[in-house]
This record gives C-alpha cells, structure tokens and sequence, in this order.
C-alpha cells in the first residue's frame, strides 16, 4: 500500500499533465497578474449578481423552469472553483515525496499515516479559512433540504467582495483608525444613551404615547442623531425638545468627525495604494532595469528607455520630483534606494536585469550599491559617480561601470574640437533616431553561415557597411574589417555593420533567414 | 590657439585634457576665487581675470584671428550666452563648444551663436542609455575614439588637387586599398548634414566636402598620401 501510493505521488510529481493543470487552476484562481483570472474574477462577478438578482426577482413571480438549470450551473461552477482552490491549497504528493525521501535518508520506516495527518491537516485549516467559508455559504442553501436557508444565498455578495482588491483598501483605513473609530462610537453610543434617558424621564411616563419602552426612546434617539428623523416619534416637553437640540448637534459633530477621519485616513493611504500599484505592475515585468534617483541624467535615460520600450523603475527619495513624473507614465515609487527591505520588495533577485544608480551624492551611491550587493552579487551596476577620488570606493563596493559627468562631457567636448564632423556622425549613429545606426547582429546556433568564411554572406548586396566582427570565444576582441576569406564565422558571433534601419533589417532578414532546416 | 571661458570643474577636465594633448589654450575666469584655483591647477599660465564684458579682453586675446575654438565653460548660463553671442560677432569661423544643462538654454546658445553645445547630463543619460541598448557598439566606438587603439576616425577635407575631387562613390577603390571603410560625407553644396555612404546614394565628390573615414591609423595616413599626390 505504501510502495503504490508512494509509486503515484512519483508519477504526479513528473507528469507534465499534472503540472499544466496546476498551472492552470493557479493562474485561474490565484495569480493576480495572469490574464485569466481577471476574466475568471469577472465572470464570477456576474454570475454572484445574477443569481441574487434571480433571488430578488423570485419573491413576487414564478420563475420558467431552465432559471433552475441556471442557478444549478452558477452553484456546480461555485463548487468546482471550491474544489481548485481546495486542490492547489496544499500539494499533496509532494509532501509523501519528501516524507518518503526523508525516511530514506534517515533510514527509518516510511509511515504514510504520517503523511496523511498532515495533509488531511492542511486541507482542513484550508476548509475552515475565511476565504473557503464565504465560498461555502454561497454553495450550501442551494442544497434542497437547506432550501430553508435561502437567504444565506445573499452571501454570495461577499464573495464579491473576494474578487476585488481595492476593496482591501477600505478595510485597512478602517484597522489602522481603530482607535480613533473606537473612540467616535462610545462618544456616540453616549450621546444616544444620554438623550435616550432624557425623553424616557419626561415623556415616558405617559407624557408621550408613542415612548412607552426605554427601547422606544433608544430607537428615536437613533433616528434623530443619525438626521434622519423619520418623524414617527416627536417630543412633546420643552425638556425633550431641548434634548432634541442637543441631539442633533452632537449628531452632527459626530458625523462630521467620522468623515473626515475617514477621508483623511485615505488620503494618507493615497500615496501607499498608488506605491504598492506600481509595485505590483513592477512585479509582472520581466527583465526591468532599476534606476535609482531620478535627475537630469536620469531624465534622458529614462526618455530613451522610454522610446524603446525597455522595462524599468525608478526609485526617488523626493516627493516634489514625484509629483512632478508621476502623470508621465513612469513606474516611479518614493523611497530610500539605501534600504535592503525595499529592494527586497522590488525583487531585486528576481524580475530585475541592471541597476542605474545616479544621485548627486556619492556617499549615497555607494550606500546603494552596497545595498544592492549585499543581496546580489552578480546583478550589472553602472554608477555615477561625482568626484574623481571617489572613483576607486565605488568600484570596491561593486560597481561594474562608473559613469562620470566632466569627464565624458569633456571627451566629448575634445572630440568635437579634433573632428566636429566625424564626431557629430558618431554621435548620430549611437542615437537610433537620426538616420544611420550602428548594430550588432548574432549568429544563431542554426544559422547557415556557421563554420563558413566570411565571404559567404553576400554583403555587397545590402547597403551597409560591414565594420568588424566579434567572436563568440572573445567577447572583448572586437576584429576590425578582417580579411572575409579566411577569417570564419561561429556561432554567437556579432557582425558589427552600419546602416540604415531599414538596410540593416534586410540584411538582418537575410542572415536570419538562412538557417539549416532541422 | 583655444580660449577656455570660465573655470568649472568640467573646464578642469577639459583643460587637464588639452594640456595632454599639448594644445595652445589659455583660461578667462572672471571670478577671483575660481581664478586662484585655476592658477593653482597650473594647467597653463596663460589664465587671465577678465569679466568679458569689454570686447577689447577677448580681441587682445586674438579671437578676431589667432584663436580657433572657444570653449563657454562658465556655470553661469547668463555669461556663457553672453560670452558666445559676443565672440560670434567678432568673429563668423570661429568655432564655439558652449556648456548648458538643459535643451532651452542649448537653443539660446544657438541662437547666441554656438557651433555646438554640450550638455554633460545629457550625454551621460544617453551614454548609459547606449550601453544597455548596445553595448557592444559603444564598447568599439569608444574604443575608437578615447583608447589607444590602432583604430581611428577621420575626416579628410577635400581640395581642388585631391585625386578624389570630382569621383562619385562607386569610382573609389582607394578606399579597399586601404583597408579603410569609407563612412560617408558633408557635403558644403547640398546641406550641412551628415551623408552615411551606406545610405546607397551614388554621390559626387567635391571641393570643400570632408570625407569620414574608418579604419587603421598608417592605413589612413598612407591614404591621405595616396590621394594628395
């Protein structure tokens, strides 16, 4: 019995079947980036409000028969997305794996009884979760027996609530002010109770017909601290009036408390929820790059990251450089690029591929690098760097290239005054935009010109210019304009050509395009 | 001769780098406190404290004549404008590099007379933007450009004894002679813009055009032989 159960959580763990149902139901039911469960999220949506809709319609016509048929597909799509959810809520084959392989390690006898009471443990801290709770009462008083417990169906609408995150916000406002909302209710909780006991003194004692209980003189006391005064009760002395008075004022005042705590509460939160939304677009991305202080450097990178639709996020320290940007559809987010734990939340191990670090302060970069490496080593950093002396610290601390203002204005400067024209043609080659372009094209592993000399590529039929190639084997070697008979092409090697783009993306087509058929 | 208006750090590296290169350069600074750490530097004796509000400071320095470029290294934007505005109008050729920090004050020192501005964020923005983009590119670039390699860009002025005064494109196989690779051309008659050879136009070599040329230093200077015989 062991041996076969142990036998098929094997064959589960390596079934490709297996792993793209997994896949599936995650990206159905818990990925929140996943294109699917925006679709699932909505259609969930419109099946919780058609089917209380069709409670509501119920109560005062005869419904044709095939509504019941509806209900019964919203409730059994109810039950499959319990059952996923139960699923993917704890692997179970993989913990008889690792029971298993850790009895083998030890070398003691495999108990799966052992085993099941933890998975069986599992699946029921999952069952009795708040989240597995709300999609059980949406499913249980369909049961016919149950049919008694109809309303409960309204519960449905929490599950609503379960499909949509900003919802989340409301709820945090209210943990965070709970002693302020706290405070807010006795104070009016008292004024209630006070006026309460001020018309049952006066009028409840036959003065007034309709406050013939102390929950009469509660219940008006309710409705006219709330403004709504219905009216169905009014006080007749000059005391009750006068408590009346008081009541309404200390109404408002209470309401007036309430919301603007409230309202201030969300606008404190407004910075945090745009912050964690950018944080969480920023973890869809794939292969961003970090940039870390956002100044007029960083201004001309990000406009030609933009142009070329790289990927990236900036980290600023100052608000009003935010404010300024964050209209400009940038992912920007404030804070101290210094601190680990930020990093750590942007992913800095996972999603990104470079980092820029470009504040005025060399003290600070290098506390950023330093930041940076403590938690990955081997992430490419270009640095700026200010001062000349500075230089060296910033290599030790882990900077892969430092990028220093006079110096490269000064180079360009000199270059200007050697050879204005060759110069400014340079200049306009390195900036994709202005006409020719300078571009490194790869040879693929199946590329047909692989192991052959360079003169098997027809370049005198492009436009282009044919500078030099790098080799695969010295990626720091450029050769210049060698010798196209006996120098050969490998795989991963650069042509490095001039041209046009549209030139270069023939040729490119060209190359690409001569492939071994496989 | 190079004129180097005001000493900011920028204009030290600048002048650390033009003495290098022994070029004849002098230094205005108008301010006392960025004059004494010009001297100090000692990059060239020849610093001068003039406010260069009088065109006499720049004529007695030979900007009508003598002197070639002008850098505006200033950090003040309001002087390195009236510097440019004022050294363009006493002289039409000379060639004007002028300091700004933004695409507005670069168009004023256009207007003002610039031959070109350099704005250090900006290039440095781009410079990173390129090596994410290419970095390969720009490695060989700036190999070519600021290392000591056997590699070199050049461009060559064309004149009436030139052998390739009057060819078109096609007719030059100097250049694979050579072993150079013939990036393009300004053309004075057509336009002051740069003309890449790759652009696949057969154009006509003339007086006063410069031709950019790409390759071994020897190989361009036998060229250059090659071609004034």
């Amino acid at each position: 019995m062991n041996n076969i159960t142990v036998n098929i959580a094997y064959k589960i763990e390596a079934s490709k079947l297996h792993k793209s149902f997994r896949n599936f139901l995650y990206n159905t039911l818990i990925n929140n980036s996943s294109k699917y469960k925006k679709l699932f999220d909505l259609s969930m949506i419109f099946l919780v409000i058609s089917t209380v809709g069709i409670l509501i319609y119920e109560v005062k016509h005869t419904l044709p028969a095939y509504i019941d048929y509806f209900e019964y597909f919203a409730v059994g799509i109810f039950i499959l997305e319990w059952l996923g959810r139960l699923t993917i809520s704890y692997e179970s084959h993989k913990q008889i794996i690792n029971d298993y392989e850790e009895s083998q390690f030890l070398n003691i006898k495999y108990r799966l009884y052992d085993s099941i009471k933890i998975i069986t443990k599992k699946k029921f801290e999952y069952i009795f979760s708040l989240s597995s709770i709300i999609d059980l009462l949406a499913i249980l008083p369909s049961y016919r027996p149950l049919r008694i417990l109809r309303i409960f169906l309204l519960f449905r609408l929490f599950k609503v609530l379960k499909y949509s995150s900003s919802l989340n916000i409301f709820t945090r406002v209210f943990i965070e002010k709970k002693l302020e909302l706290t405070l807010l209710l006795l104070l009016y909780l008292l004024v209630i109770f006070f006026s309460a006991t001020i018309i049952y003194i006066y009028e409840g004692n036959g003065l007034n017909p309709k406050i013939d209980t102390f929950i009469d003189a509660i219940y008006w006391s309710f409705i006219t601290v709330s403004t709504i005064g219905y009216g169905d009760i009014t006080p007749l002395s000059d005391a009750g009036r006068a408590a009346t008075i008081i009541l309404i004022l200390a109404g408002y005042t209470v309401i007036a408390f309430f919301t603007s705590i409230v309202t201030s509460s969300i606008g404190e939160k407004l910075d945090s929820i745009k912050q964690s939304n950018t944080l969480s677009n920023i973890k869809k991305l794939k292969n961003y790059i970090l940039v870390c202080g956002y100044g007029k450097t960083a201004q001309v990178l990000i406009d030609n990251l933009k142009d070329n639709n790289y990927n990236f996020l900036i980290i600023e320290n100052n608000q009003s450089i935010i404010e300024e940007h964050q209209s400009a559809k940038v992912n920007i987010i404030k804070g101290d690029a210094t601190n680990i734990s930020l990093l750590k939340k942007i992913g800095i191990n996972k999603n990104i591929s470079k980092v820029i670090v470009l504040t005025s302060d060399d003290t600070i970069n290098l506390s950023i690098i330093l930041s940076i490496r403590s938690l990955n080593s081997s992430i490419p950093i270009i640095c700026r760097s200010n001062r000349v002396k500075i230089k060296d610290k910033l290599l030790i601390a882990g900077a892969n290239k430092l990028i220093e203002l006079n110096d490269i204005a000064s180079h360009v400067a000199l270059g200007y005054l050697n050879s204005p024209v060759a110069y400014e043609a340079i200049d306009d080659i390195l900036v994709d935009y202005k006409g020719a372009i300078m571009s490194e094209i790869e040879i693929f592993d199946n590329s047909n010109f692989k192991n052959k000399p360079l003169d098997s590529i027809e370049f005198e039929n492009f436009n282009i210019n044919f500078i030099g190639i790098v080799h695969s084997t010295n990626k720091d070697d450029f050769i210049f304009n060698p010798n196209k008979k006996t120098t050969i092409i490998h795989e991963k090697d650069y042509l490095i050509v001039i041209g046009y783009e549209k030139t270069i993306n023939e040729f490119k087509t060209y190359i690409q395009s001569h492939k071994v058929e496989s | 001769m190079i004129i180097i208006f005001g000493y900011s750090k920028l204009a030290a590296q600048l002048a650390y780098r033009l003495k290098e290169d022994k070029k004849d350069f002098c230094i205005i600074e108008p301010e006392q406190k960025c004059f004494d750490f010009a001297s100090n530097d000692l990059y060239t004796d020849n610093i001068h404290n003039f406010e260069c509000y009088d065109d006499d400071e720049l004529i007695s320095l030979g900007l009508k004549d003598n002197v070639t470029t002008l850098f505006c290294m200033h950090n003040d934007f309001n002087k390195n404008l009236f510097v440019t505005l004022s050294a363009r109008n006493l002289n039409k050729n000379l060639q004007i590099i002028s300091y700004c920090n933004n695409n507005n004050d670069s168009k004023k020192l256009k207007l003002a007379g610039a031959s070109t501005t350099i704005n250090p964020y900006e290039t440095a923005g781009l410079k990173i933007f390129r090596q994410i983009h290419k970095p390969m590119a720009v490695k060989i670039l700036d190999d070519i450009l600021y290392k000591n390699t056997p590699l070199d860009i050049q461009e060559i002025h064309i004149s009436k004894s030139c052998s390739l005064n009057g060819k078109t494109f096609d007719n030059i196989n100097l250049f694979e002679k050579h072993n150079l690779i013939f990036l393009g051309i300004q053309d004075k008659e057509i336009s002051n813009k740069f003309i890449f050879s790759s652009r696949g136009i057969n154009h006509k070599i003339d007086e006063d055009d410069i031709v950019v040329v790409l390759g071994e230093k020897e190989n361009i200077s036998d060229f250059k032989k090659d071609i004034y015989l």
